[in-house]
């Protein structure tokens, strides 16, 4: 709120606070005392290196480095309780100040591409690195070794990330129109270095109660990176001059899709932390049909089907279940993003140097949600296991070019969500699937004010463009 | 001679302050006084009732996500058993005593030993509820595997001394 720690005004307007449930629990009286500070400081190296070692092959070699200072934490806490408002900077455990870490990540890719007759190979092989030199507690039940009576608990290094990713494709002409091709490959992502060292300093959990949920979700500096294996067939044929067709199978298998886990302790309590728990996969084909200009249009087709499947065990509930030798019951459903059906359409007015118009046409359906059949205990059926409502956007652009004083301009008019649609996939209701209603609306209050929930109106731009430069 | 009279004075208004101060009983050794990590859980389960207690002085609970708990793990005062019906939320005394700071004047303070909506400690992040004192369970996890409070029909969870 204020740039000084110190500052009187702190003192003077206490802590954000609302009166009962007036105007939604909005904060009346107060300021915010929220105080964070995030500073990386990323030192990278890049070379890369391409040949045409023979008329055949063409060599690319690469690699990269990073070191990265990276600060995160709460350069002072302010706790007004009570009469007094008290003041830390740095008071571990509990008050941590700023934290300091300074990971190191390496990777090299070797790639070769062989055109032999009308045949096209592209190999290579990516290597990864990454060393977080962050540290950990040895039994997370005893996140802080303060635990009375439990196995000690030291502090371990993380381990090194080390993974190679080799990556194929080929493709070939079947006919004098039409070509087939395919490719497999590792891919390998890390989450964001913010959110691997966000909060990840386990000894404030020294004093952890069962019940009380003070800590947020826990960074984790050994988390993995996710991992996707990917398959993918396509042919490409030239029906007639002017239109084309490309037809896309894909398959993708994923692994250590990043999650939260909640870890009991040795005295019974909880507390989450960001860790590889999910695995899902991905499969699914894409028709797209491209008509190149005629006159003046032009146009092109495109629609997928996918299904996108994940794990889902409540991580309580396995762990419940597994201490009582029993199957923990990981069950197969939707992921979040698993949206069946999108369908994209593109038609365009132009005339090269003049002027165009175009039209774009997005529908998805649906995606999942957690339907609730009333609001008590258990009120939730199986995990994302209703659909949303599908959801239509149109979108026009025109621009125009002309010349003004010698420069070359042009102007242009767009129209972001023609029809005004209020959703496209955005939050629902459980007990209804709407974004509209709920069959709970004084529980859902807040929610059913926020107008944040619905998809951003009709948007008009319209601007000049300088094509020239200086 | 003034300065035996100041003794004496002294001596004399202090004396039933000491006297007082005697009757009263001693503190308990911080070693032994209530602490976080001694908090555990345990499942009652008989006379056709199963229920969870936590041994800072909650019989029953509310599960972390509500909507979505497995009432098949979760049992709150399940009435009868292995029916899925919980009757009940947390369940904890309320100790109330009232102080007289003169013999006009008084105040009251309130304690319990609830999951939420307790007052926060002054400077430190947590709760202020009761706290189970240390050495009335086994402590060692891997003798209590269930990390239970003391029950009377688990052995593994008596402590050893």
């Amino acid at each position: 709120m204020f740039d000084d720690f110190y500052d009187r005004r702190y003192d003077y307007a206490g802590a954000a606070r609302a009166i009962g449930d007036y105007e939604f629990g909005a904060v009346v009286a107060g300021v915010d005392f929220t105080r964070f500070r995030q500073k990386t400081n990323s030192f990278v190296g890049k070379a890369s290196l391409t040949s045409q070692v023979t008329r055949e092959h063409q060599a690319k070699v690469g690699v990269e480095f990073q070191y990265a200072v990276v600060q995160f934490g709460t350069p002072g806490t302010l706790t007004y309780k009570g009469d007094s408002l008290y003041r830390y900077v740095d008071a571990p455990p509990d008050y941590p100040g700023v934290q300091t870490y300074q990971p190191i990540s390496l990777a090299a890719y070797a790639q070769d591409q062989v055109e032999w007759n009308d045949l096209t190979i592209r190999a290579g092989l990516r290597f990864e690195y990454f060393d977080a030199r962050g540290s950990l507690p040895s039994d997370l039940k005893n996140p802080a070794n303060a635990i009375q009576g439990a196995p000690t608990s030291l502090t371990r290094r993380t381990t090194k990330k080390v993974s190679y990713a080799p990556r194929i494709g080929v493709s070939y002409p079947i006919t004098e129109t039409s070509s087939i091709f395919f490719s497999y490959g590792h891919f390998y992502q890390l989450p964001p270095i913010g959110d691997i060292f966000r909060n990840s300093n386990y000894s404030i959990l020294e004093r952890i109660q069962a019940g009380t949920s003070n800590y947020g979700v826990l960074g984790n500096p050994d988390i993995k990176p996710e991992r996707t294996v990917q398959y993918e067939f396509g042919y490409k044929n030239a029906i007639t001059e002017f239109l084309g067709l490309n037809v896309n199978l894909f398959l993708k298998d994923i692994r250590d899709l990043l999650g939260v886990e909640f870890v009991e302790t040795y005295n019974n309590a909880e507390y989450a932390r960001l860790t590889n728990i999910d695995f899902g996969n991905v499969m699914g084909f894409t028709i797209s049909l491209v008509q190149r200009q005629i006159g003046i249009l032009s146009s092109t087709l495109e629609y997928t089907w996918q299904m996108a499947q994940g794990n889902s065990s409540d991580p309580n509930e396995t762990a419940t279940r597994a201490q009582a030798g029993e199957d923990p019951r990981p069950r197969q459903v939707p992921l979040n993003w698993d949206q069946r059906h999108t369908l994209n359409l593109t038609v365009q007015l132009s005339q090269a140097e003049d002027y165009a118009l175009a039209a774009i046409v997005r529908f998805g359906s649906g995606q999942p949600y957690t339907p609730e059949i009333g609001s008590g205990f258990g009120a939730a059926i199986e995990k994302n296991s209703g659909r949303k409502p599908n959801g239509l956007l149109v979108d026009l652009r025109a621009e125009k070019s002309f010349s003004l004083f010698g420069v070359g301009m042009s102007f242009f008019a767009r129209v972001f969500n023609l029809f005004n649609a209020s959703y496209f996939n955005g939050d629902v209701f459980a007990s209804t699937g709407s974004p509209t209603y709920s069959t709970t609306p004084a529980k859902d209050r807040n929610r059913l004010a926020d107008p944040t929930r619905f998809y951003p109106p009709r948007r008009y731009e319209v601007g000049i463009t300088m094509n020239s430069s200086f | 001679m003034n300065r035996l009279r100041v003794w004496i004075a002294l001596a004399v208004s202090v004396a039933p302050l000491i006297a007082a101060w005697g009757q009263l009983p001693p503190p308990v050794p911080k070693e032994k006084r209530g602490r976080t990590d001694a908090e555990r859980s345990g499942f009652h389960d008989a006379n056709n009732i199963r229920t969870i207690f936590w041994n800072y002085g909650m019989v029953g609970d509310y599960p972390r996500d509500p909507i979505n708990v497995d009432l098949s793990v979760f049992h709150s005062v399940e009435v009868p058993k292995g029916s899925g019906l919980n009757y009940s939320d947390g369940i904890t005394p309320f100790v109330l005593a009232k102080i007289h700071i003169t013999p006009t004047d008084s105040f009251y303070i309130m304690e319990t030993g609830y999951r939420e909506r307790q007052q926060q400690h002054p400077r430190l992040p947590i709760d202020m509820r009761y706290e189970p004192r240390p050495g009335y369970f086994e402590a060692d996890p891997t003798i209590n595997r269930g990390r239970s409070p003391a029950i009377s029909n688990d052995p593994r969870t008596w402590p050893r001394t």
